[in-house]
């Protein structure tokens, strides 16, 4: 089968004949595969972001590579062994491609859903799995919430067993209030204000103020989650408000949290103002919810 | 016993092959669909890692600062020598050299071992710590809060993936071994060394699936 490479020795007078392999081609790539080694316990120390996976596995394929077509023989060897070994590989690369394709697009696939969206307005679902491109992650992200929210859920009925108050919160996904904040400081705050009042400096030219949500006041988006995604993913023409489109899913998810929970802070000091002024005689007691929803006692 | 392949039947020629290369390139044949299916078989746990550093990134980053790079680093180093001698252990046997194979594979053979040892001293320091991801996960040199959330899945796919790795070590220890005596004993030859060749071939997969396992766990960034 391999007959086709008759140099190499001369074993006998059969007609058996076998590629044999100068030394120096074993030494050249065991010294490559050093080398190749070497290199990627270097790159692991570059900060490639998200592109270190990608060039780690090349380098592993190069070295992979060699390994296969020198050590094993392979390129010298019978055309159908590499039909055997690159057709497992095929099947390999159908196997990781498909799935990766499926986890990272679920969380995106339901957010595009028409039919989502009711289910969030409504209230009947949390908002974690919508997810961008990584939306397996927030999809993962979305159940581990709601574990949290029914283990606060829990807590809190059991603190109102004991008479205590526990103070209102915005529930968030973890982390995304605080991107939220990022994003919102970097993009908004100009014309919607620090403290969402529509008050920012790049306002002051503005024919339509910008909405002051953080008075609780939505115009368009009604203040619901899947409204203010809406509206920055369309923007408004009518109103002067620019399209977040570009944004990836993610991040504009993470504006609409912390967009609300600028609203629900808001909402909870006036409760509280309020209450205070009913009970008005005895001295309030207790300060009003902080606007800060991040420490938790 | 230099004699026309079809004139007798040379000793290594079972009688159901026509010829000394025929036999070879049979056996090659089947060698080849065994590692195929042992790199299919392989693929699922990369793909479970694949899937969860995709689903907890940051786990897989922090967790993996538990492992010792120069030991992960060496091993490498071990395995890939481990390779060359193999290959160079084959080549002794095409030219009939059977000092040198006898040679190369002896240092196959400790190459193999200290791969092991440095294993054990991995292990046995990570099981100490507490990173065996049993009920005992988090009881030992590291509290629980010192490990980022998910840490045990990271560790899980660790021991698991190295797990099999080396006892596929171990086994081409015992093939290596099993060969090496062969060889002392005379069995091989230029017109006769398939078992010395695909025993080759397990090795070098083993070398192969080390090359990916490497960057994957020990140099996650």
């Amino acid at each position: 089968m391999a007959g086709h490479h008759t140099e190499g020795t001369a074993t006998g007078h059969e007609g058996h004949h076998h590629h044999v392999l100068p030394l120096s081609v074993y030494v050249g790539v065991y010294l490559a595969l050093l080398v190749l080694t070497y290199l990627t316990v270097q790159v692991s120390f570059w900060d490639l972001g998200p592109l270190s996976l990608p060039v780690a596995m090349l380098v592993a394929l190069v070295k992979a590579g060699f390994v296969v077509g020198f050590f094993m023989h392979l390129r010298y060897d019978d055309k159908f062994l590499s039909l055997i070994f690159f057709s497992s590989l095929f099947f390999i690369a159908v196997f990781l491609a498909f799935t990766l394709f499926d986890l990272s697009t679920r969380g995106k696939i339901n957010a595009d859903q028409s039919n989502f969206r009711p289910l969030l307005e409504q209230g009947k679902l949390e908002t974690a799995g919508l997810g961008g491109h990584h939306g397996a992650l927030t999809a993962y992200a979305a159940i581990e919430h709601q574990k949290k929210l029914h283990k606060e859920a829990a807590d809190k009925a059991k603190n109102k067993g004991k008479g205590k108050k526990a103070k209102p919160k915005f529930q968030a996904p973890p982390g995304m209030l605080a991107l939220g904040k990022t994003k919102y400081t970097q993009l908004c705050a100009l014309c919607h204000g620090p403290q969402g009042m529509g008050n920012g400096p790049g306002a002051k030219g503005l024919k339509v103020k910008p909405a002051a949500y953080g008075r609780a006041e939505f115009r368009l988006s009604g203040g619901t989650q899947a409204g203010i995604l809406k509206i920055l993913k369309n923007g408004s023409t009518k109103n002067g408000m620019a399209s977040y489109a570009w944004m990836p899913l993610k991040e504009r998810n993470a504006l609409a949290y912390y967009i609300r929970s600028m609203a629900f802070n808001w909402k909870q000091k006036q409760a509280a103002k309020k209450a205070a002024k009913k009970k008005a005689a005895p001295a309030p007691r207790r300060a009003a919810p902080t606007t800060a929803p991040a420490k938790k006692k | 016993m230099a004699h026309d392949a079809h004139a007798d039947h040379p000793e290594f020629l079972q009688h159901h092959f026509f010829t000394p290369e025929q036999q070879a390139a049979s056996s090659k044949l089947g060698m080849w669909l065994f590692l195929a299916q042992e790199i299919l078989f392989f693929s699922g746990l990369f793909m479970a890692y694949f899937a969860f550093r995709f689903f907890y990134p940051n786990t897989f980053l922090a967790a993996h600062e538990h492992l010792n790079v120069s030991m992960g680093a060496l091993n490498t180093f071990f395995l890939i020598t481990s390779s060359l001698t193999m290959a160079l252990g084959v080549r002794a046997a095409q030219v009939g050299n059977k000092k040198s194979l006898e040679i190369n594979l002896i240092w196959t053979i400790l190459l193999a071992c200290a791969f092991c040892v440095v294993k054990y001293f991995e292990y046995s320091h990570k099981i100490h710590a507490g990173l065996l991801p049993t009920k005992f996960f988090g009881t030992g040199g590291f509290s629980a809060q010192g490990l980022a959330d998910n840490s045990h899945i990271f560790f899980a796919l660790y021991f698991t993936m190295t797990g099999l790795h080396a006892l596929h070590v171990a086994i081409g220890i015992g093939l290596l071994l099993w060969i090496y005596f062969k060889a002392r004993a005379g069995k091989f030859s230029a017109e006769y060394y398939s078992p010395v060749e695909n025993v080759g071939l397990y090795w070098h997969l083993v070398d192969l699936i080390w090359i990916f396992l490497f960057p994957l766990l020990y140099l996650v960034r």
